[in-house]
């Protein structure tokens, strides 16, 4: 034990006396949730909408009302003629156009079925589709509300089924609150796990590694100690994490934070191991970086942190059985925004438990003091 | 067991089809100091590594410091110092916070650290110099300082592998007094250099060739075998014979 504390009072002097690793510690947690966060936003409040109004009627008016009082939209002008209105779209500057057609009012008191236009810019498909799906319900709300006052039997022009929808846990669709959990997981898995794998093939590059292998250090010293002080860093910077996600954007932090800790706790162990793994297979740091910025890109990508999982092929979700950050991102966020249990994160929990000890065992496995070859 | 520090009895090492040490055997006594002479890329570090349990043999056995190196690894770590051939200690620690590193890897409790760094200290001259980060060292006390760690825990035997390259004359010369000084006071040193002409400061020397050991004895005898004035010639002779 007295060579571990040894070790460790090594490897925290050496990150003490690096003044590029300490600012890397402190600034890029705060700066990535920062710019990220506000970056990718795929919010979908205050889109902005126009109204075509080519009947002029009170019916009209009162769907131009429910609109107006809608926080997805942005009522931004209610228009007469359907010309500005394209242009408009055509010139980005609106994203829906809802056109209501003449004689709209009449055809409907007779018991026809007028048709209303709903107009969606596609380019960003996520937002149209998310978009027009709104749009549809709020003209089905107010179909549902006014045909009792054109004394239409109600359930006549509405569908058989009226479905009623809430977003829990994320009641306007932040989108800040769903990916501030996802990006907490690419920063913690980032910067300590290319830190440990940086930091072991530092040691080859600079021959102390030699040093300490024709030394008596067992094995499970050495490990040990290279993996401790990460593992507290990264506890450091999902800490830092959290403060920013509370007091930044003030998103509140709903589940139990130790529950959070205690994954974070073996979490970091498997991603330490899988660092640990990749400097064992690297001779530079290069080659280091790049081993591990092709994993964690891939890791990354694949998480749900920037587009859902169950959206993704079968195969792809296999094979995001394997992937840590999916994990994370997924507890993190049932944490953190929904407040669950362990109960309900069982599987979760012993998942990664168990990924981490395979790719410890591994690990170790792997690292050799007396070598095969050069 | 024997009473030899070393015992290599025809060590080999391969890499693919190439054979970077064929057929190594020798013997080394207690407090003697060996020579391990030969060209740059004539396998010297690799038999080295080999000897320090940091590289498998392919083939042969040798026993350092009475233990097995391929089945007993660890006790040979124990019982031997290390200096590569590489400058290989923390450049980012201090003299101090190095030889405590080290001195504790080695088992050395504290109070023996203190009394060892004192007396490494004032033997190397690197009493000024504890509390300096060694980036900041020239090369010379860099590699005195490395030294120093390879014996911090009186080891039965060190192995340097060319401490001496790229050091000012001076400085090699204090270099082979330190070495003197530490074989008598009773660790062996087993030295590798491409300096011939240091060899007459060993006890005994081998000169290999290609990964082979061409000729094992001490420097008079060699010179006298090769009729030639100088270590220095014996090697040109050597080099020239090959094939």
């Amino acid at each position: 034990m007295r060579i571990v504390l040894a070790l460790l009072k090594k490897e925290f002097l050496q990150i003490k006396r690096n003044t590029f690793i300490l600012r890397l510690l402190l600034l890029v947690p705060i700066l990535q949730l920062c710019i990220l966060s506000q970056a990718i936003n795929f919010e979908m409040k205050n889109l902005s909408l126009m109204l075509v109004d080519l009947d002029n009627s009170s019916t009209s008016q009162r769907i131009s009302t429910k609109f107006q009082a809608s926080r997805y939209f942005l009522l931004q002008e209610v228009l007469h003629s359907q010309t500005p209105a394209l242009q408009a779209m055509e010139d980005n500057k609106v994203d829906v156009v809802v056109v209501i057609p003449p004689h709209f009012e009449k055809e409907w008191s007779l018991g026809l079925s007028p048709t209303v236009a709903l107009l969606a810019d596609a380019i960003n498909g996520m937002k149209a589709g998310l978009a027009s799906h709104y749009a549809s319900h709020i003209l089905m709300d107010a179909a549902l509300e006014l045909a009792p006052t054109l004394g239409l039997p109600v359930g006549n022009p509405s569908p058989p089924i009226h479905t009623t929808y809430t977003l829990w846990y994320n009641p306007i669709w932040e989108y800040k609150t769903l990916i501030l959990p996802g990006l907490l997981a690419v920063l913690v898995t980032l910067v300590s796990g290319l830190l440990a794998a940086l930091n072991i093939v530092r040691e080859k590059e600079m021959g102390t590694m030699e040093q300490l292998n024709v030394s008596p250090i067992a094995k499970w010293q050495f490990i040990l100690a290279k993996l401790l002080p990460f593992w507290i860093i990264g506890l450091f910077e999902i800490t830092l994490g959290l403060l920013v996600i509370r007091w930044v954007f003030h998103i509140p932090l709903e589940g139990n934070l130790l529950l959070l800790y205690a994954f974070c706790g073996i979490y970091m162990f498997l991603i330490l191991a899988l660092g640990l793994l990749i400097s064992n297979i690297s001779r530079t740091q290069s080659q280091a970086m790049f081993v591990t910025a092709f994993f964690f890109m891939l890791f990354i990508l694949m998480s749900g942190v920037f587009t859902p999982v169950e959206s993704m092929p079968p195969w792809a979700q296999t094979l995001n059985k394997a992937n840590p950050i999916a994990y994370f991102v997924e507890v993190s966020r049932r944490i953190l925004l929904k407040g669950a249990s362990f109960e309900h994160l069982k599987t979760s929990f012993l998942t990664v438990a168990s990924l981490a000890s395979l790719a410890l065992g591994l690990s170790i496995w792997r690292y050799k003091k007396t070598h095969a070859d050069a | 067991m024997s009473a030899l520090s070393i015992q290599a009895h025809q060590l080999s090492k391969t890499f693919g089809h190439f054979v970077a040490v064929k057929d190594l055997s020798l013997e080394v006594q207690p407090g003697e100091i060996f020579g391990f002479l030969g060209a740059n890329g004539a396998g010297k570090t690799t038999a080295m590594r080999m000897l320090c349990g940091l590289l498998k043999p392919s083939f042969g056995h040798a026993m350092v410091a009475g233990f097995n190196i391929a089945t007993q690894t660890e006790q040979v770590k124990k019982n031997i110092g290390y200096m590569s051939q590489k400058f290989s200690i923390y450049d980012d620690l201090t003299l101090k916070e190095n030889i405590q590193l080290f001195s504790t890897i080695y088992g050395l409790k504290s109070a023996q650290t203190q009394e060892r760094m004192k007396q490494l200290a004032s033997q190397f001259g690197l009493e000024n110099k504890l509390k300096s980060l060694v980036s900041t060292l020239p090369l010379g006390w860099k590699q005195k300082l490395a030294f120093s760690l390879a014996i911090i825990h009186q080891p039965r035997i060190v192995f340097l592998d060319e401490p001496t390259s790229g050091v000012d004359p001076i400085t090699r010369r204090q270099f082979w007094e330190m070495i003197s000084d530490t074989a008598k006071a009773g660790t062996t040193v087993f030295v590798s250099t491409h300096y011939m002409d240091e060899a007459e400061y060993c006890d005994r020397v081998s000169i290999m060739v290609d990964g082979q050991i061409q000729v094992l004895d001490t420097p008079q005898k060699i010179r006298e075998q090769f009729s030639a004035p100088t270590m220095d010639d014996v090697f040109s002779l050597l080099a020239r014979k090959k094939p």
